[in-house]
């Protein structure tokens, strides 16, 4: 059974467009939404899923990653969701002085200005549009001079647009919460990069980034350690006939528990690695996040090679029994874009 | 949610000169509070933390955050403007050994 699983583009906006649909009916639009189905198909129905639909059923159904079904739950727990009390920003549209400042949310290569929609960052959705110098332009949606919390919300909105403009054109993406206070700063920062925006969108042309998580159960893998190291079987014998105080054998063991755990997962990341290594352009590792997490890799994978990709995921998958994949994209490229920014003058925030 | 680590980790670093020193220590909590919010969505992935509990949780942590950007407000956060002169630079990175 393989386990990883991710969305193609294709799925991944139509079951954007269920998940907008269903959102205020989301209590029990679990199992209409495209993407999610496959995911969530086993355990979705016996889970109370509240207005979050799926999410927690489909990372409960856990080997299936469908992360990107899980975006598009979250995206459903709308502004008009009951939770948005707790998540909104409401300073966001509060706030004196009404838009007057312009969220950036990519780079594009485009000659002429586009518009995207009413879909931009915040509670009253602005009008995503170009802000252009020479054949390049930002992307960008007027907005408060505000610093937009990490919600979960706030990341979709801000993700959603990158992903409407990335079925159109090769995206430099900027972090979340890229305010500037006018179109001429952002002139001029297109003016003062062209070259490298320029250089950097050419590099980018046609390469798609994928996430790819992996995680294990560290009772499990030590379960399995000790099949094959004597030394611990042995000081785990020691410990349960031991009398007296087994402090000092307990950690021993939790020592040598750590390093062989240590020693696995890195043999396990290259392993994975390297067998990614021919069907994408590049990768890296960001840090793990949680104490379950052996591998949190990006890659970046050429438009034609992502066939090619998504089988040698459903390899290694199926190759290793005790491994949670987590496999989503397609993302812009996030992790292969280095922009520093360094202002000379501090700037304020209002 | 498996995108919120590329987005605020990974990618864009804005350097800021000034504030740098001043702000290094709400850096790093504001680092290690987006790593609890990071790990607390990846639990609720997981299902080992339900969505009430995450939400309690989202919401104490982006309480914190906010109060460190307030704590900074004038000075690192909010909208840029270029007016005071700036530096910027853009580049692929490659694999992890290739950069940095």
């Amino acid at each position: 059974m393989a386990k990883a699983q991710k969305t193609d583009a294709r799925k991944k906006t139509a079951a954007k467009k269920a998940g907008k649909k269903t959102a205020p009916a989301a209590k029990k639009a679990t199992t209409a939404r495209p993407a999610g189905k496959k995911a969530v198909a086993k355990k979705a129905a016996a889970k109370p899923a509240g207005k979050k639909k799926a999410a927690p059923a489909a990372k409960k159904a856990a080997r299936k990653p469908a992360a990107r079904p899980r975006v598009r739950e979250t995206e459903s727990r709308s502004a008009t969701g009951p939770m948005s009390d707790l998540l909104a920003f409401p300073e966001a549209s509060a706030r004196p002085g009404g838009r007057s400042g312009k969220y950036v949310y990519c780079i594009i290569h485009t000659n002429e200005p586009c518009r995207f929609g009413p879909i931009g960052i915040g509670s009253e959705p602005a009008e995503v549009h170009t802000v252009n110098y020479k054949d390049i332009a930002a992307v960008v949606s007027d907005t408060p001079l505000e610093v937009y919390d990490p919600t979960r919300e706030n990341v979709l909105a801000h993700e959603r647009v990158n992903e409407v403009v990335m079925r159109d054109f090769t995206v430099i993406p900027m972090s979340f919460s890229t305010v500037f206070k006018t179109s001429e700063d952002i002139v001029e920062l297109l003016r003062s990069a062209y070259d490298a925006f320029r250089d950097v969108l050419v590099k980018m042309q046609d390469k798609l980034e994928f996430g790819l998580k992996v995680l294990w159960e560290p009772e499990t893998i030590i379960r399995e350690i000790e099949k094959d190291d004597d030394n611990l079987r042995l000081l785990r014998q020691e410990i349960s006939h031991q009398k007296g105080s087994t402090y000092f054998a307990r950690m021993q063991y939790g020592r040598l528990v750590d390093s062989l755990l240590q020693e696995r997962s890195e043999k396990l990341v290259s392993e994975i690695i390297d067998a990614l290594s021919g069907v994408c352009v590049a990768s890296r590792t960001n840090k793990p996040i949680g104490d379950k997490m052996i591998l949190n890799g990006a890659f970046l994978v050429a438009r034609d090679r992502e066939p090619d990709f998504d089988a040698k995921v459903k390899e290694i998958d199926a190759r290793y029994e005790n491994l949670i994949f987590k496999y989503t994209g397609p993302w812009p490229p996030y992790n292969f874009v280095n922009i520093r920014l360094k202002l000379e003058r501090a700037s304020e925030a209002e | 949610m498996l995108i919120i680590d590329s987005l605020l980790i990974g990618g864009i670093k804005f350097v800021l000169d000034k504030v740098a020193s001043a702000v290094d220590e709400e850096m790093n909590d504001e680092t290690s509070l987006r790593e609890e919010l990071l790990a607390a969505q990846m639990r609720v992935e997981l299902g080992e933390m339900d969505e009430e509990d995450f939400v309690a949780l989202e919401r104490e942590i982006l309480a914190r955050l906010r109060e460190i950007r307030d704590a900074r407000r004038g000075e690192a956060s909010g909208a840029m403007s270029l007016g005071g002169g700036f530096e910027v630079d853009v580049s692929f990175r490659g694999n992890d050994e290739e950069s940095e």
